[in-house]
């Protein structure tokens, strides 16, 4: 019933409506684009750097691939990689920050500092550590995610924390505490509902942060080869000099995309914290 | 607040920059170059192990050697050294110039030569750094006169050669107060002069035409010497200023090629064809375009028992295309290189392919290898790698998995697109084979600790000793990576290891063609039989320049000098400039660049050869000139399958159908939620 | 208040611990991937002929210069404690310049472009999102919110490949890279000045871009919210200026502002690699970048132990004021 009563209300909002149009429409050419385009993305054996024309609709790049088949993949497997960043954060940052927040003292002190150290540990370097030390033949999607969320949960982590540290104040907590329930009790029954929203704007907003981290990770070539992005993509066109060549096909079309889907999740995220945040209605 | 505090922090720490004195380039007798130095500037000290372009190692502009090999030309050039000869089998005798003077006035003598040996022996850094195997010693007879004594033990003369004629020698008036001072230390010593601040001042001497003017971050700048002590002899180099622009990438330099801030390039550009618009020119009008450097060598790792199979590294040769990857990797700048390792691609050496012996084992005279890759399938076939499970990819004999993967450094674009056609190539053939792309500091990890399974890399350019320096660093199982043998190839049994040490051995004593060739005859059976390596192309000198303010570049019409991009070894890349004038200057080719014999200076490899085999009793006698051509490939056939795109037509439908589906979708589940209420 | 010293020194104490452990990780990870600072240099002499001797005598001699021979904790100790006396080491690739005025040559760069370009964006950004929430539901207020949308969520490096064809290889009134034509010195002439200008705007744009709309549309989150508060309601309704209660309106959404700014700051000096290898700026993004390439150990470990100091430091204050300023965390302390 209430999900039916939430899914009518955002399906009226205008903001939701284009966001979530604009991530359909993406979804779309993920998913049917390899179908009615079947065109292998690795595949080098056209000729370099074509402009778009009849045969290459969105021309080729420096080594022969089809960029409008890499595209096509690439949406795919960078939506994937958000999903999962966004997933990974979420469950990592409400454990610690709950428990942060929630027991408070010592623990509290010890998790934070936690929290700042890997906070503070350069996402660069982790990375080039963790995929150089799998190797590159192993190195999947999952862990340029579980890298990504690595370095996202921190801030996810400190937000849960304020957040139960404003809401342990409460009254029904209080009623809880006198009425002699257990701290993880009060944790899922008192606190987390009021989080619901908060952990589902700030997944669709860690879902944005996976596909531009997994982006800026690619231009710096930590990816896994043999996977395509839409990261992967400029990050072929940034090694090739593609765009000093003046080749544009090879990173307008690609970044053109990225920037909607990154709009899409914003308006998605926006829209749900005005739907549920009296405060923010009618912005 | 914290923007105040970092302000401040800017402020104080760029005021002592901008504070520093006026610095600028007149445009018209500026050489900007590029392409050579990559990192921030280091030391400018021949006996440290780092050294910024310019100094000795590389771009040799203020610190000159003895002799200098040409290898383009086939000669040496005396420079401080006069003459050498050989008074007996175990001593070599060098005569210094008379005119050879340091920048301060005062004469080069035997005894700075005599001071470079013993100091960089005992600092394990410089110019003859391990050299104690080969060089028993030295000594400064006159002032001008010096000896070097071959290390009786390993008698081997090519190596000896290599350290004592090519020496560079550092000032000892200079260079002695600072050992004193600094001890050990002297290897981070920067030399700088007066331009920086060091661990201990000097006045910078150096030997040759310039010396150093001013560094920063951006760029390395060199100032002409007018009065330099080989004016008369050499006359002068054509820029008064030499600035070496320091960049982290491509990009950049090409773009400023393309507006005309660059002179002399050393960068990799792609399509270098599309730049002759902006007036930049390569050696070669056409294709290659570029003249070869070193060999591109696709190496598979003998350490791992089951790469040892000769049948497979005979399939891989026969299943890659080396003309794809030429014109597609390279885009047609290279040649492919032979079977044998060597260097045909300069004619002097082509003589030293046994052309019997290729013929026998790869059907061509200059062993290079016609793809075949039906030929590759079936040897395949015969030696029992077949597909047993049905992946679609061959297993090894004893049924395990086979997979290949290629490392190459990332960003090298050009090899990472000849790793992945490679792949593509074993793949065809029935090899599960990938490209792997690492971070360049990675890659020597992992060629260091024998940790990879298939590696592109590279072998050394050629010197005089030609093809032994190449047969050494391919095959001696006593060095490792990146020293040399990056295959990690050694035999099995410790007979054929002796035997092939000693080859390797015997073969640096060998003066005549014909013992030389019988060396070589049993190395090449050897590679043959064993291939250790897959030699794919030529590396290539990348070299592109300016006419826009500087004229008598080398080239195809001008080919007085062939060794022409700018990090060249040595002092390679300094000669080019003596033939280079300012536009509208009337560049002319130096005089002395031309053998003893026909008015010149240089003095030819083979007379070296010749004098080596008297002095050691051996017949010479000059080898008779190659009468094959090598094996042109056909004309480009790329096998482009039928193009995989679709029409215009085609597009639009496509985004048609998924606009509609989208809207469909959206109408759809608001009228299902609008429905349930 | 014998509570907020308490909690003071906790605070310090914590502070200090992860500083030393996060310069313990600084100094292993470099040293656990493939690969060494001599391999790297040892290999650009392999391009040219050369002697195996010679390369081996080369590196045995460059592993005892960088005391790569010494056991790993000597290493670590050896550097902390030289970097308590000022002395960060000698970098491996730039061979006989110290750490420092490596760091010190490539520091001003960044900032001049960083500080600026983030405190504009910050201004402007602010500005504008805290004016059109004043301007509540006028059109301009939609037009604003949706170019915000739309500019902060383009990536900064594709925003920066992007103006580099549009204004330098396209248009070529913009030079591409470099902080300044090469031919000239940084020096106080207006030659200098124009040139260093010209060669600013792009790289200033590329990252101004993004972060304004960042902060103009959390900006007017925040101005709503407050707009919706007791004493904004009640100036207005006693007839106090527009423009004086846009004012008050203004300083009071700027505080969480504040320490986002803060925060940002902290990660300003390293995060602009990619940026800075687009344009060539001589930053330090690129000694990062090329430090991390060649396994230069000093020079990596030298940078960080300077950025996560900044970092901790900034942390550390905006943590400060946020238990000055919010009653409810500091009662959450008082409650044990």
């Amino acid at each position: 019933m209430k999900v039916m009563e939430l899914l009518y209300v955002l399906f009226n909002n205008t903001r939701f409506m284009v966001g979530f149009g604009i991530l359909l429409f993406e979804l779309m050419l993920a998913f049917l684009g390899p179908i009615l385009y079947p065109v292998d993305p690795f595949n080098t054996n056209n000729p370099p750097w074509v402009p778009p024309n009849d045969v290459y609709p969105l021309g080729t790049d420096r080594s022969g691939r089809d960029m409008m088949a890499m595209i096509f993949y690439g949406i795919r497997n960078s939506i994937y990689v958000g999903v999962l960043t966004g997933v990974f954060t979420i469950i990592i940052g409400l454990m610690i920050g709950l428990l942060s927040g929630m027991k408070g003292g010592i623990p509290d002190e010890v998790l934070m500092s936690f929290t700042n150290i890997v906070m503070i540990i350069p996402g660069v370097l982790l990375a080039i550590l963790i995929i150089t030390y799998i190797g590159y033949e192993n190195a999947r999607l999952e862990l340029v995610a579980a890298v990504l969320a690595i370095t996202a949960w921190p801030g996810f982590a400190r937000g849960v924390r304020a957040q139960v540290l404003s809401l342990k104040e409460r009254e029904f907590v209080y009623l809880s505490r006198l009425a002699g329930y257990g701290g993880l009790r009060i944790a899922f029954q008192d606190v987390m509902p009021h989080l619901a929203t908060y952990i589902l704007i700030m997944f669709v907003n860690y879902m944005n942060v996976g596909i531009n981290g997994e982006v800026g990770l690619s231009i710096l070539g930590l990816t896994p080869m043999n996977i395509m992005t839409l990261g992967k993509i400029l990050y072929f066109a940034a090694i090739t000099q593609s765009f000093i060549l003046g080749k544009w096909w090879t990173f307008i079309p690609a970044g053109l995309l990225l920037v909607l889907l990154s709009i899409s999740l914003l308006l998605i995220a926006t829209s749900i914290d005005e739907v549920f945040n009296p405060r923010l209605r009618g912005m | 607040m914290v923007g105040l505090v970092l302000l401040t922090v800017l402020l104080a720490t760029l005021i002592p920059q901008i504070a520093s004195a006026q610095v600028k380039f007149p445009r018209e007798e500026t050489m900007f170059v590029t392409g050579a130095q990559w990192g921030p500037p280091s030391t400018w000290n021949p006996l440290s192990p780092s050294q910024t372009w310019g100094t000795a190692s590389y771009g040799g502009f203020l610190y000159l050697p003895l002799f200098q090999y040409v290898p383009g030309l086939d000669m040496w050039i005396p420079v401080i050294g006069e003459r050498f000869e050989f008074p007996n089998n175990h001593t070599l005798r060098v005569y210094i110039r008379p005119e050879a003077k340091w920048s301060d006035g005062s004469p080069v003598t035997a005894y700075d030569v005599e001071f470079t040996f013993k100091t960089s022996l005992e600092l394990g850094s410089g110019p003859v750094a391990g050299a104690q195997i080969y060089v028993s010693g030295v000594k400064a007879v006159s002032d001008k006169v010096v000896e070097f004594y071959i290390n009786n033990g390993t008698n081997n003369y090519f190596m000896f050669l290599f350290y004592t004629l090519q020496l560079t020698p550092v000032p000892k008036h200079v260079f002695e107060d600072a050992y004193k001072q600094l001890g050990g230390d002297i290897i981070s010593w920067r030399n700088c002069g007066d331009t920086c601040s060091d661990t201990y001042t000097a006045p910078q001497v150096v030997s040759g035409p310039y010396k150093l003017y001013y560094f920063d971050e951006l760029r390395v700048a060199y100032v002409r010497i007018d009065d330099w002590w080989g004016k008369d002899i050499f006359g002068l180099p054509g820029p008064k200023y030499l600035v070496h622009r320091i960049y982290l990438s491509n990009e950049q330099v090409i773009l400023d090629l393309q507006s005309g801030g660059v002179d002399w390039s050393g960068i990799f550009i792609p399509n270098v064809w599309e730049f002759a618009s902006y007036g930049v020119r390569t050696y070669y009008p056409s294709p290659p375009y570029f003249r070869p450097n070193q060999i591109l060598v696709l190496f598979i790792n003998n350490k791992l028992d089951y790469l040892r199979d000769p049948v497979l590294r005979k399939a891989i040769a026969y299943a890659i295309d080396y003309n794809e990857i030429i014109q597609k990797a390279f885009y047609g700048y290279t040649t492919q290189a032979s079977m044998s390792f060597v260097f045909e691609s300069l004619p002097q050496y082509r003589v030293y392919i046994n052309e019997t012996l290729a013929e026998r084992y790869w059907g061509t005279p200059d062993a290079k290898v016609i793809t075949n890759k039906t030929y590759a399938k079936q040897l395949l076939d015969q030696a029992g790698y077949k597909d047993i499970n049905g992946d679609g990819f061959r297993e090894l004999p004893n049924g395990q998995p086979l997979n290949i993967t290629i490392m190459v450094p990332s960003g090298w674009t050009d090899w990472m697109l000849a790793a992945d056609l490679i792949a593509r190539d074993l793949k065809d053939i029935g090899i599960n084979a990938q490209s792997y792309p690492v971070d360049y500091g990675a890659y020597w990890g992992y060629l260091t600790g024998a940790t990879y399974v298939a590696l592109l890399g590279w072998t050394p350019a050629p010197t005089f000793t030609h093809p032994w320096d190449t047969y050494r660093f391919l095959l001696d199982p006593r060095i490792t990576p990146p020293t040399g043998n990056w295959g990690w190839y050694n035999k099995t049994g410790s007979t054929e290891r002796e035997e092939l040490v000693g080859l390797i051995e015997n073969s640096s004593r060998a003066f005549s063609f014909e013992d030389r060739m019988k060396y070589f005859s049993k190395i090449q059976e050897i590679i043959y039989n064993d291939i250790p390596a897959i030699p794919i192309a030529y590396t290539v000198q990348w070299y592109a320049y300016s006419t826009r303010y500087w004229e008598g570049w080398p080239s195809q019409d001008n080919p007085w000098w062939t060794e022409v991009a700018p990090y060249k070894e040595y002092s390679l890349s300094l000669w080019g400039l003596f033939g280079i004038r300012q536009k509208g200057m009337n560049a002319t080719q130096p005089s002395w660049a031309k053998p003893f014999d026909q008015g010149g200076i240089l003095i030819p490899n083979s007379k070296l050869l010749e004098m080596l085999a008297n002095v050691t009793g051996q017949q010479f006698e000059t080898p008779a000139p190659s009468t094959t051509t090598t094996t042109t490939p056909a004309t480009s056939t790329i096998t482009t399958q039928a193009p995989t795109g679709h029409g215009a037509s085609s597009q639009l439908l496509i985004l048609v159908v998924i606009v509609v589906v989208t809207i469909l979708v959206i109408l759809g589940v608001r009228f299902a939620v609008r429905g349930r209420r | 208040m014998r509570p907020v010293y308490k909690y003071l020194l906790t605070k310090i104490f914590f502070l200090v611990a992860t500083y030393f452990i996060s310069l313990l990780i600084v100094f292993i990870l470099p040293r656990a991937v493939p690969g060494n600072p001599v391999q790297n240099l040892i290999v650009s002499l392999t391009t040219g002929a050369t002697s195996p001797e010679l390369l081996n005598e080369y590196q045995r001699r460059l592993v005892q210069a960088f005391d790569l021979d010494k056991p790993l904790y000597v290493q670590f100790l050896n550097w902390i404690v030289r970097s308590f006396r000022g002395d960060l080491g000698v970098s491996t690739q730039a061979y006989g310049e110290s750490v420092i005025s490596l760091i010190a040559k490539h520091l001003p760069w960044t900032l001049l472009l960083l500080v600026p370009a983030n405190i504009v964006a910050w201004l402007i950004g602010n500005y504008v999102g805290a004016y059109v929430a004043y301007k509540r539901g006028s059109v301009l207020e939609k037009a604003i919110v949706l170019i915000g949308m739309i500019i902060s969520q383009i990536p900064y490096y594709w925003l920066a490949m992007t103006l580099i064809y549009v204004f330098a290889v396209n248009l070529q009134i913009l030079p591409s890279g470099s902080a300044y034509d090469p031919t000239l010195e940084p020096s106080l002439t207006p030659e200098f000045i124009t040139s260093y200008l010209q060669h600013y705007v792009l790289p200033f744009l590329s990252i101004v871009l993004p972060s304004l709309g960042g902060w103009m549309i959390g900006m007017r989150v925040i101005a709503t919210m407050e707009l919706g508060s007791p004493y904004i309601q009640y100036s207005n309704s006693i007839g106090v200026k527009d423009g004086i209660i846009f004012r008050y309106m203004l300083r009071n959404s700027m505080l969480p502002q504040v320490t986002g700014l803060g925060i940002q700051m902290g990660f300003v000096l390293a995060g602009q690699i990619i940026t800075e290898q687009l344009f060539n700026y001589q930053g330090m993004g690129i000694l990062l970048a090329r430090a991390l390439g060649a396994r230069d150990y000093p020079v990596v470990q030298g940078v960080f132990m300077i950025l996560i100091a900044t970092v901790l430091l900034a942390n550390f204050i905006v943590d400060l004021v946020y238990v000055l300023i919010d009653p409810r965390i500091r009662l959450g302390y008082k409650s044990e």
